[in-house]
C-alpha cells in the first residue's frame, strides 16, 4: 500500500467517466458539431442513481444481480492494476491472471444479465461478445505474460517497476507489437469504433448497448461505471506500454494523469477516423492481435537471456 | 490402516454378489455398501496421501497361475481413490433415482455392475500386478458397459457401447504390448519387480512409454483418442455418464502417471509431445464443444477440453523437471493433478444437473428446445450457474486455482534456459489462454439456452421434478467447488507428498511448497475482498431502489410486442459466429430440407412473390477427426478384417472345437520342451 497508488486510485475512481466525455468531444468536434459537456457522463450517472427500475418479467435473480457482480468485479480489476509503479493493494505473484480472470467474471455476469431478458437483441449482444472476448481474453492475457517475461517478473509491481526506458528500449520490436495489439485489444473490450458503435443503438452495430437495453436506473449506473472503469483500466495498460516508468513515484503518476485524456482524444481520432467493421473481420484482426502478442512473446524470449 | 484397506476392497465385491439377491431395493443396498468402503476406503487413504504414513500394501497367496494378489497404496493412487472414494457414494445414491421404470431384475444388474464397477476402479488403484491391473482394468471396462447397455438398448445406445468396447479393446492391447514387453527377464510380473530401477527394457523406454501413453490414452480422452466419449456421454444414463467422465478418464491419467514414474528417465522429448497433445486436444474439444447443440455432447466435448488441459500441464511438469527446473515442475504437476480433482467434482456435477433438466424437458437433450429453466428449477439453475463458472476458470471457485497454478508453472518455466522447455511453456500459455476464453463462450451458451428466457418448446407438465436426494447431493457439490476455491491455500499441503513422488527417487531438496501458499493466499484474499465488495454494493442497490417500487413490464425489445419464444437466440445462433470463424476445422453443414408434399402438377402455383415460402434448414457438425481419420481407419480394417468374420458364425460347438484345438496347439507346444513354452 503505498499513499501514490491510493491517490491514483482514487483519481480513476473519480475521473473515469471524464474519458467518455472527453472522447465524445472530440468526435463531435471532427464531425464540425459542438458536442456535449465534457462532463456529461457524469450527468448521466447522476440521473440514472436517482431514478428508480423497470424489470422484464421474464427476468430472474440474475438480472438483478449481475450488474452488481459485474460493477464488483470491474472495481476490483481496477484495485489490481496499478497507475505508475505501484498498485493500492499488495502486488502479488500471478496477480496478472487475477486480474483478467476478474474482468472474465465481470463479462460473465454482464453476459448471463443480458440473456436473462430472453430477448433477440440481448441474444445478439450476447453473441457478438463472446466472440469478441473470446479472442481479446487470449490478446490481454498475452500482452501480459510478454511483459512479465521480458521483465522477468511475475507480479503487476515488480513487472512495471522493472520497465525503465532502458529495458523498454532493449525490447523495443516486442514493445511496439505489444502496443498494437493492445489497441486493437482496447477497441475490442470496450466495443469502440470500428468494432462497435457506441453512439447508435442500431441493430448493426450493437455489442455492449445492446446487452444494456432492458437495464433502467440504479443496474444502468452500475453497468455504465463498471464500462468507464473498463476503459481506464485498459487506457493504464497502454500508458504503461508506451511509457517507461519514471523513478520518482510522484512524477510518473503526475505525467500519466496528464496523458489519460490525451489517449482519450487519440481513441476519439480512431473512432472518427472510419467505420465500423464487418463483424466478420473483427474475429480476424483479434486473431491478429494474438498472433503479434505471441510474436512478441517469442522476441521476447529468444532477445532476454535466462 | 491395512485392515481398513481390506475392508474397503472387499465391501465393493460383496455389494456385487449381494445385489442380484435383493430385486429392487439393491441400489439402496448397493449404495450403502459403496458409502461403507468409502470411509474404510478414505481411513486408509487420507493419512497416505497427506504423507503422514508411508507406502501400505499386502499380498495374498493366489491360485491362479501368473495372478498375484499383490496390491500397494502409496501417494499417487492415494490422491486418485480419494476423489473416487467421495464421488462413488453420490454415484451410488442416484442410482436408484435412475432405474424406476426398469423392471427389478434389471435393476438388480445395474446394482451389481455399479458395485463391479466400484470394485474394478479400486483394484486399479490398488493392484500392484500386471495381470491383477489388467483384469481389473477390463472389469471396468465391461461393467461400464453393462451399465450403459442395463439402462437402454436401443440401437443408438448399443452403437455407443460397441464403440466403447472397441476403443477400449485397442487400448488394452497396447497396455498388453507395455506390460510384458517391458521387461521379459523379471522374475515375476509384480511391479516393484517388473519395474525396478536399473532393469533392462525389453523394448526402448520411449516405445514403452508411447505404448502406455496409447493404451491409457485411449480411456484418458487424449487427443485423437477420445473418439468414444462424445458417443458414450449422451447414450448413458446421467449418474453413469458422471462415472465415465469424471473416474474412468481419470484412470487413464493415473496409468500415464505410473508409467511416466515407472519408465524415468524418458527421452527428453516426451514432455513436449505430452504437452503438446493435451494442448491440441484442449483446443479442439472446446471448439467442437462450441458447435454442440445437445447438452451432454457439449459436456462430453468439455471433458476432453480439461483432459488435454490436465495431459499439458504433465506435458510441462515433465518437461521442467528433465531440463532442471523442479519448481516449475511442482507446479505444474501440481496444477493438472489439482485439475484431476476439480474436474471429477464440476463434471460430475454438471452431468447430474444436466440428467435433471433432461427428465424435467421430458428426455429432450437438445439445447435448442430448451430454455427458461431457471423458473421451473431455480436450485437446479443454482448449481449449474456455480458449476460453469467453476468449469470457466472464475474466481472464486475451484477451476481457477488450478488453472493458476498452471499458468504459475508456465511462467516459471519461461525463465528457464533450455529452449524446448520456454517453447513448451509458451505453448502451454497459448493454448490456457485460448481454450479459457473459448470455454466462458460454451458454457455461457450451455447455462443461458438452458436456464435463462423463456421455454423454446413445450415441457410436459408431469414430469417428475427432482428428489430431495438429488438436490441435497448437487447443494453438497456446489459446496465444494465453493469451498476448494476459497480453501485453495491448504492445497499445495495436500499436493505435496504426490507431486514428491513424481521426482522419481531424486527428489530435489527445494521446498516446494512455501511458493505458492503465499500466491494462493493473496488470490483467496482477492476472492474475499470481491465478494465483500458485491455484497456492498448489493446493498446499496437495494437501499436505493428500496422506496422506489420498480416496476414490471415485458421485455423492451425495442418496443415490440409480440416477441414469441421463437424469437430468442438458440443454441447454435449464439455460438455462430465463432463456428463460422472455425469453419475450416467444424465444416457445419446446412442442407435446405423439402417442406410437405410437392404440390400436385394440376394445383396452382403457390403465391411465393412477396412472401417467403417457409423452409427447414438443418445444420450438422459431425466429429471431424472421427469424419476424416477414425472413420476410414475402422473402414479399411473392417473391409480388411471381412473374410476373418466367416469365423464367427455363431455355432457354440464350433467355438468349442476352436478351443479344443487352440489347447491341444499350446500342449504340443509346451511338451516340446524348454524352448517351447513357460514351464508348470
Amino acid at each position: 500500500m503505498s499513499l501514490t497508488g491510493f491517490l491514483t486510485f482514487l483519481a480513476a475512481l473519480i475521473l473515469a467517466p471524464l474519458l467518455a466525455g472527453i472522447t465524445d468531444k472530440t468526435k463531435a468536434w471532427l464531425s464540425g458539431r459542438c458536442g456535449a459537456p465534457i462532463i456529461q457522463p457524469y450527468h448521466t450517472l447522476w440521473k440514472l442513481i436517482g431514478k428508480s427500475a423497470v424489470y422484464s418479467r421474464a427476468t430472474t435473480w440474475i438480472f438483478r444481480a449481475a450488474p452488481c457482480i459485474h460493477l464488483a468485479a470491474t472495481f476490483f480489476a481496477l484495485l489490481l492494476i496499478p497507475f505508475g509503479s505501484r498498485t493500492f493493494l499488495p502486488s502479488f505473484a500471478g496477480d496478472i491472471i487475477t486480474f483478467v480472470y476478474i474482468l472474465a467474471l465481470a463479462r460473465f455476469a454482464l453476459v448471463l444479465g443480458a440473456m436473462d431478458t430472453g430477448s433477440p437483441f440481448e441474444g445478439m449482444g450476447t453473441s457478438r461478445e463472446i466472440t469478441f472476448s473470446a479472442l481479446a481474453e487470449p490478446a490481454l492475457l498475452l500482452i501480459l505474460c510478454t511483459l512479465a517475461a521480458a521483465t522477468n517478473q511475475r507480479s503487476f509491481d515488480a513487472i512495471f517497476q522493472s520497465l525503465t526506458p532502458a529495458h523498454m528500449a532493449a525490447h523495443l520490436p516486442a514493445i511496439l507489437l505489444l502496443g498494437t495489439a493492445a489497441i486493437l485489444v482496447t477497441l475490442s473490450e470496450n466495443s469502440r469504433m470500428p468494432v462497435d458503435d457506441p453512439t447508435t443503438h442500431l441493430e448493426l452495430t450493437m455489442i455492449h448497448e445492446a446487452m444494456l437495453l432492458d437495464t433502467s436506473g440504479p443496474d444502468l449506473f452500475a453497468m455504465l461505471l463498471a464500462a468507464h472503469y473498463k476503459l481506464w483500466i485498459t487506457f493504464t495498460l497502454i500508458l504503461h506500454l508506451f511509457l517507461p516508468t519514471l523513478p520518482n513515484p510522484w512524477a510518473d503518476a503526475a505525467l500519466r494523469l496528464l496523458l489519460m485524456p490525451i489517449l482519450a482524444i487519440a481513441l476519439g481520432l480512431i473512432e472518427s477516423s472510419g467505420a465500423r467493421l464487418r463483424l466478420v473481420r473483427v474475429p480476424q484482426i483479434l486473431m491478429g492481435a494474438i498472433v503479434l502478442s505471441a510474436v512478441a512473446l517469442i522476441f521476447t524470449l529468444t532477445t532476454t537471456s535466462p | 490402516m491395512i485392515v481398513c484397506l481390506v475392508i474397503a476392497i472387499l465391501l465393493p465385491l460383496a455389494g456385487a454378489l449381494v445385489s442380484p439377491l435383493r430385486g429392487r431395493r439393491s441400489p439402496a443396498l448397493a449404495a450403502l455398501f459403496l458409502t461403507g468402503a468409502s470411509a474404510f476406503g478414505l481411513a486408509a487413504a487420507v493419512p497416505v496421501m497427506m504423507g503422514w504414513v508411508g507406502p501400505i500394501g499386502f499380498s495374498l497367496p493366489s491360485a491362479v497361475p501368473l495372478l498375484e494378489l499383490s496390491f500397494r497404496l502409496d501417494a499417487l493412487s492415494a490422491w486418485f481413490w480419494v476423489i473416487t472414494l467421495l464421488l462413488l457414494p453420490f454415484i451410488g445414491a442416484l442410482a436408484g433415482e435412475y432405474v424406476r421404470s426398469i423392471s427389478p431384475r434389471r435393476v438388480a444388474i445395474c446394482s451389481t455392475f455399479l458395485c463391479l464397477l466400484a470394485f474394478s476402479l479400486t483394484l486399479i488403484l490398488l493392484a500392484n500386478q500386471a495381470i491383477l491391473f489388467l483384469f481389473a482394468w477390463e472389469g471396468m471396462t465391461i461393467s461400464t458397459l453393462m451399465l450403459v447397455l442395463a439402462h437402454d438398448h436401443r440401437k443408438r445406445v448399443a452403437r455407443a457401447g460397441w464403440l466403447f468396447l472397441v476403443m477400449s479393446q485397442v487400448g488394452v492391447t497396447f497396455l498388453m504390448v507395455f506390460f510384458f514387453m517391458a521387461n521379459p527377464s523379471a522374475g515375476s510380473l509384480e511391479f516393484s519387480i517388473l519395474f525396478a530401477r536399473g532393469s533392462a527394457w525389453g523394448l526402448p523406454a520411449a516405445a514403452l512409454f508411447l505404448a502406455a501413453l496409447i493404451g491409457f490414452g485411449t480411456k484418458a480422452g487424449v487427443f485423437p483418442l477420445f473418439g468414444w466419449i462424445p458417443e458414450a456421454d449422451p447414450a448413458a444414463p446421467d449418474h453413469i455418464a458422471a462415472l465415465m467422465s469424471g473416474m474412468l478418464v481419470k484412470m487413464g491419467i493415473y496409468g500415464i502417471l505410473r508409467a511416466y514414474i515407472w519408465l524415468s528417465p524418458l527421452p527428453p522429448w516426451v514432455g513436449p509431445l505430452l504437452a503438446a497433445l493435451g494442448g491440441v486436444g484442449a483446443l479442439y474439444g472446446v471448439i467442437l464443444a462450441l458447435a454442440q447443440r445437445h447438452i451432454k455432447r457439449l459436456l462430453a466435448y468439455s471433458s476432453i477440453e480439461n483432459v488435454g488441459l490436465i495431459v499439458m500441464g504433465l506435458g510441462l511438469g515433465m518437461s521442467a523437471r528433465q531440463w532442471g527446473h523442479p519448481f516449475a515442475a511442482a507446479l505444474a504437476f501440481g496444477g493438472a493433478l489439482f485439475h484431476v480433482w476439480n474436474h471429477a467434482i464440476f463434471k460430475t456435477l454438471l452431468f447430474l444437473l444436466a440428467g435433471l433438466v433432461q427428465n424435467r424437458a421430458g428426455g429432450q437433450g437438445d439445447m435448442n428446445r430448451l430454455g427458461g429453466m431457471l423458473r421451473l428449477m431455480p436450485r437446479v439453475g443454482n448449481a449449474f450457474l456455480v458449476a460453469a463458472a467453476a468449469i470457466c476458470a472464475l474466481p472464486p471457485f475451484n477451476g481457477f486455482v488450478s488453472e493458476f497454478i498452471l499458468y504459475i508453472g508456465a511462467f516459471n518455466a519461461l525463465s528457464a534456459g533450455e529452449p524446448a522447455l520456454r517453447l513448451t511453456a509458451v505453448g502451454c500459455i497459448l493454448a490456457l489462454s485460448i481454450v479459457s476464453g473459448l470455454v466462458l463462450a460454451t458454457f455461457v451458451k450451455a447455462f443461458s439456452i438452458i436456464f435463462l428466457g423463456t421455454p423454446r418448446s413445450a415441457y410436459p407438465p408431469d414430469a417428475p421434478a427432482p428428489g430431495g436426494l438429488t438436490l441435497a447431493l448437487t447443494r453438497t457439490l456446489t459446496l465444494a467447488c465453493f469451498l476448494i476455491g476459497v480453501f485453495a491455500p491448504l492445497m499445495p499441503r495436500l499436493l505435496f507428498p504426490v507431486v514428491y513422488l513424481l521426482f522419481g527417487p531424486n527428489p530435489p531438496t527445494v521446498h516446494l511448497p512455501t511458493g505458492w501458499e503465499s500466491a494462493l493466499f493473496r488470490v483467496t484474499t482477492v476472492t474475499a475482498g470481491l465478494l465483500i465488495a458485491w455484497g456492498i454494493i448489493a446493498w446499496l442497490h437495494r437501499k436505493l431502489l428500496e422506496f422506489r417500487n420498480p416496476g414490471q413490464a415485458p421485455t423492451w425489445d425495442c418496443g415490440y410486442t409480440q416477441t414469441t419464444p421463437a424469437m430468442q437466440y438458440t443454441a447454435d445462433s449464439i455460438t455462430g459466429p465463432l463456428t463460422s470463424f472455425f469453419k475450416p476445422l467444424l465444416r457445419t453443414r446446412r442442407r435446405r430440407l423439402p417442406v410437405g408434399a410437392p404440390a400436385a402438377p394440376s394445383a396452382p402455383a403457390p403465391l411465393t412473390t412477396y412472401y417467403p415460402p417457409p423452409i427447414i434448414i438443418q445444420t450438422q457438425t459431425p466429429d471431424p477427426l472421427q469424419r476424416r481419420l477414425i472413420d476410414p481407419i475402422f473402414s479399411f480394417i473392417f473391409r480388411l478384417l471381412n473374410p476373418v468374420r466367416r469365423l464367427q458364425h455363431g455355432s457354440l460347438h464350433l467355438y468349442v472345437l476352436y478351443i479344443a484345438i487352440a489347447l491341444l496347439i499350446v500342449m504340443i507346444l509346451a511338451l516340446r520342451g524348454p524352448a517351447g513354452g513357460p514351464t508348470p
